[in-house]
């Protein structure tokens, strides 16, 4: 199932990033990266290798969503995580999953599903 | 007889004629003293005698004929006397004397006299004519045609002794009949007796009253004619036998049946021995005059009913007099609050004007009496103070009449003005309020701080205050008639205003929207307007009115706030993760199961705050509540839950409490109910009651599950729904773990306590702040 999966964590806030990584690891997935700024993120959008992303919308004030764009551009899946609202999305990412903060195990394991189209 | 009479006449004009020679005489000789202009003077003197004789030699000498021959005589010896003492002087070579004498007039005076008499004579020759036609019925044997047969006797006797009888003599006879035909004749007249048997009756009554002579003599008069008198008959005889005559109006019928009218004269002819005698009357037709007067009577009266309908009063004024005296109808005097018989002048009439209506009341009144001015009829509305504090509106109208006099520049003179005058209270009240209303809208629509217009059915505006021309930047000719794409800038907003006006015509309905129009400083300003439907007289739309207030301002505090809620809730949520990080961490190796109750109690908070996010924290709905409690637990699972109930608005705390509590009963439903079972189902139904305590019940039912038993001890699940759901709701909670079939839960609140209200967002004021 999601065993394996290659999962690359974009979170600010350690705590959450800490039990995210949990969840992931208690299902069976490998954290290949954790970027907790948007820079960071970008760098490993870019290079990392994974077959799904996990990201939080607000970086320290800052968002997202040039993240997902890359991922696009490079057809990698991701979710957002986040505490706003699908509302919150620009126009373009409007059809993304999003997995409304905070969420169950469970939530997060059936939305990377979705997002892996399995 | 008749033919007797006659000659009596002539014989009394044969001896005028003999004086009259005399004097000629006379006269011939004092102006030339030419002894042989004496001839006619004495050859007068020598026929007087015989005159004298003849005349009293006549038949019917009566006592008033021998009286008035006597009269003559002795007039007629002073002016022989007269004549022979001048001769006498002028012969005696005294001619300075003897004209001194004649122009003393005396001889003129006595033959004037000596006519008189003469005259008196020949009229009692008239008067018997007219009593031998009377007597003509009672003495049939005279076989005489009487009436008008009378006059053409008398006419054929003249025409036969003219033939016969000297010159002088026929001019004499002539004289007479002219008198007697313009008297009898050609007159509508007629003569009775006393008792009003007619005795004569002449061809003119013959024309007018279509009664032959021999149809109306001896009939009495007012039966044929059927008289209506103006008064009793036996009056007008009294008056008549008083005074000799009298004169009225009467109504008579004509022989064909038709009605006139006459000005009747009656005169009383006596007798010799002064004894009534005859009536003569004499009637002039006046019908046309009197259907005159009655037309005119008639028309009065229907302007006096026209008038009356209307309230109107009339009044005049003859102003070709010196006085101001005017004179009113009692509907006028009682407008203007007059008493019936008060005198009414300008003057008096004018106090009852406010001061400032007077001197233009004067100047109307002036420009209408102006012979110079043509057409310029009075017309003035003024307020009227009346005596007893009354105040009201009159509108008067006058006419002056004028008299042509070509004396005068204008050609006529003003003779008197006439006029009507009403009240007017109720329209002038009417417009006054009316003005009154329309300034107070201009006010409103001029002071507002809002664009009002109008646009036709095109988009031009029609009207516009001054708000609109600000926001436009263009004076109002350069807005009205124009299109909101001709003066907005920016063309987008432009048709979207218009693309809500076309709706909004199109389906005419009124609506209230948010448009976006920029200000003259070229930033976007957002306004609410409520735009209605303009429809014209038969019903279609013609066009649309339109309010609008600026809300950029509150437009942007509302955007702010909403981002602020959002910003807080996504602060609060992100807590709550780090809250859910923590008790994850913490518990990791622990206790797994305390770990996911512990996730899903904070996943229930944080899925109520986004319910209450999405409306400001103002409220939230049940359903919405319902649904998002129960998405960590397939919800969305339409065989598994059963949810149904009407829309209710629950206040914050309702839903917090509310969305806790379903999340602990499906929590319980999940690990010992019906959601532990594939079957299993839960019904979740709501409903509100009306009455004087309206309340809210919501029941959780599960069916189909496992057989539930009632737990041993009461689990912080079961504790935290009742507590909180009690408390927070102000209702009663009931689990019902007894039955067989599946968990009941009724959870009941006052509707009071738990719906949203306008302004239900109130913060507590903590601490006296």
């Amino acid at each position: 199932m999601l065993a394996g999966t290659r999962v690359l964590v974009v979170e600010d806030e350690a705590l959450i990033s800490m039990m995210l990584e949990d969840y992931l690891l208690e299902i069976g997935c490998r954290v290949v990266g954790t970027a907790a700024r948007v820079e960071e993120a970008l760098e490993m959008a870019r290079v990392v290798s994974m077959d799904v992303a996990v990201l939080d919308v607000n970086l320290a004030g800052k968002v997202s969503y040039p993240v997902a764009e890359i991922l696009r551009a490079r057809n990698i899946p991701f979710l957002f995580a986040t505490g706003y609202g699908t509302a919150g999305l620009p126009v373009e990412l409007r059809g993304s999953p999003v997995l409304s903060k905070p969420f169950l195990l469970d939530q997060l394991e059936k939305a990377l599903r979705a997002s892996l189209g399995l | 007889m008749i033919a007797g009479e006659v000659h009596t006449a002539e014989l009394a004009g044969a001896l005028l004629s003999t004086l009259k020679d005399a004097e000629t005489g006379q006269r011939g000789f004092l102006l030339t003293g030419d002894l042989s202009y004496l001839a006619p003077y004495e050859s007068a003197l020598a026929r007087l005698d015989r005159d004298y004789a003849r005349l009293e030699s006549a038949p019917l000498l009566t006592r008033e004929r021998q009286s008035l021959i006597d009269r003559i005589r002795v007039l007629a010896s002073f002016k022989l006397e007269e004549l022979g003492n001048t001769i006498a002087l002028y012969k005696a070579g005294q001619s300075a004397a003897a004209l001194a004498l004649v122009r003393t007039n005396q001889g003129k005076q006595t033959m004037d006299a000596i006519r008189t008499a003469i005259d008196a004579f020949q009229r009692t020759v008239a008067v018997r004519l007219a009593n031998i036609s009377n007597r003509g019925r009672n003495f049939i044997g005279w076989g005489v045609v009487v009436g008008v047969g009378v006059l053409a006797a008398v006419l054929l006797v003249l025409v036969a002794l003219s033939q016969n009888r000297a010159r002088r003599q026929i001019a004499v006879s002539l004289y007479r009949l002219e008198r007697f035909t313009r008297a009898f004749g050609l007159t509508q007249g007629m003569m009775r007796d006393l008792d009003g048997r007619i005795s004569f009756w002449s061809a003119g009554a013959a024309r007018l009253y279509g009664y032959r002579p021999d149809e109306a003599l001896g009939r009495i008069s007012h039966d044929l004619l059927q008289t209506g008198f103006p008064q009793p008959l036996a009056e007008i005889q009294a008056a008549l036998l008083r005074d000799g005559q009298w004169q009225g109006d009467l109504a008579h019928v004509r022989e064909d049946g038709s009605r006139l009218y006459v000005a009747s004269h009656w005169a009383l002819h006596r007798g010799d021995a002064g004894e009534a005698d005859v009536i003569i009357e004499s009637n002039n037709d006046i019908t046309g005059l009197k259907h005159a007067e009655s037309d005119l009577r008639e028309s009065e009266l229907k302007l006096r009913l026209a008038l009356g309908a209307s309230g109107q009063g009339v009044w005049q004024w003859d102003v070709s007099g010196n006085g101001t005296e005017m004179a009113w109808d009692s509907r006028g005097k009682a407008l203007f609050g007059f008493d019936d018989d008060a005198v009414v002048n300008y003057e008096c009439w004018t106090d009852t004007f406010p001061i400032e209506e007077r001197a233009p009341a004067w100047e109307a009144m002036q420009r209408a009496l102006d012979p110079a001015i043509a057409d310029d009829d009075y017309s003035f509305e003024h307020q009227v103070l009346r005596r007893d504090g009354g105040v009201i509106w009159v509108a008067a109208t006058g006419r002056a009449l004028f008299e042509s006099d070509m004396s005068v520049p204008a050609g006529r003179q003003v003779k008197r003005i006439l006029g009507t005058v009403r009240d007017v209270s109720k329209r002038k009240r009417a417009e006054l309020e009316s003005q009154h209303a329309s300034g107070l809208l201009r006010t409103i629509v001029e002071t507002v701080p809002a664009l009002i217009y109008a646009k036709d059915i095109k988009g031009r505006i029609q009207v516009a205050n001054a708000p609109v021309l600000q926001l436009i930047g263009k004076p109002l000719d350069k807005v009205v008639g124009f299109s909101d794409d001709e003066f907005q800038d920016d063309s987008e907003q432009a048709e979207a205003v218009m693309r809500n006006d076309r709706r909004i015509m199109e389906q005419g309905q009124t609506e209230t929207l948010e448009e976006t129009v920029n200000g003259p400083d070229g930033l976007a300003r957002t306004w609410i307007s409520t735009k209605a439907p303009m429809r014209g007289a038969d019903g279609d739309v013609v066009g649309l009115v339109g309010i609008s207030m600026e809300i950029t301002e509150q437009k942007r505090a509302q955007d702010r706030l909403r981002l602020m809620v959002n910003e807080l809730n996504h602060r609060v949520k992100n807590s709550l993760s780090t809250v859910q990080a923590i008790t994850s961490q913490t518990l990791r190796a622990i206790d797994p199961e305390l770990r996911r109750s512990l996730d899903s109690r904070l996943l229930a908070l944080a899925a109520a705050h986004d319910v209450l996010t999405r409306e400001n924290w103002e409220r939230g709905t049940l359903r919405a509540v319902v649904s998002e409690a129960l998405l960590p637990f397939d919800g969305w699972d339409a065989a598994r839950f059963w949810i149904s109930g009407p829309p209710v608005s629950l206040r914050p705390t309702a839903v917090l409490a509310m969305a806790m509590g379903l999340q602990e009963l499906a929590t319980n439903a999940l690990k010992y109910g019906a959601l532990s079972d594939a079957a299993g189902r839960v019904e979740i139904r709501w409903e509100t009651t009306a009455g004087d305590d309206p309340s809210l019940c919501l029941v959780w039912t599960e069916r189909n599950g496992q057989l539930v038993s009632k737990p041993d001890r009461r689990g912080f699940g079961t504790r935290l729904i009742e507590r909180m759901l009690a408390q927070d709701l102000c209702g009663v909670t009931r689990i019902d773990f007894g039955d067989p079939r599946g968990v009941v839960c009724r959870i009941e609140a006052p509707l009071a306590e738990v719906i949203a209200t306008a302004g239900t967002l109130s913060f507590p004021r903590v601490g006296g702040l």
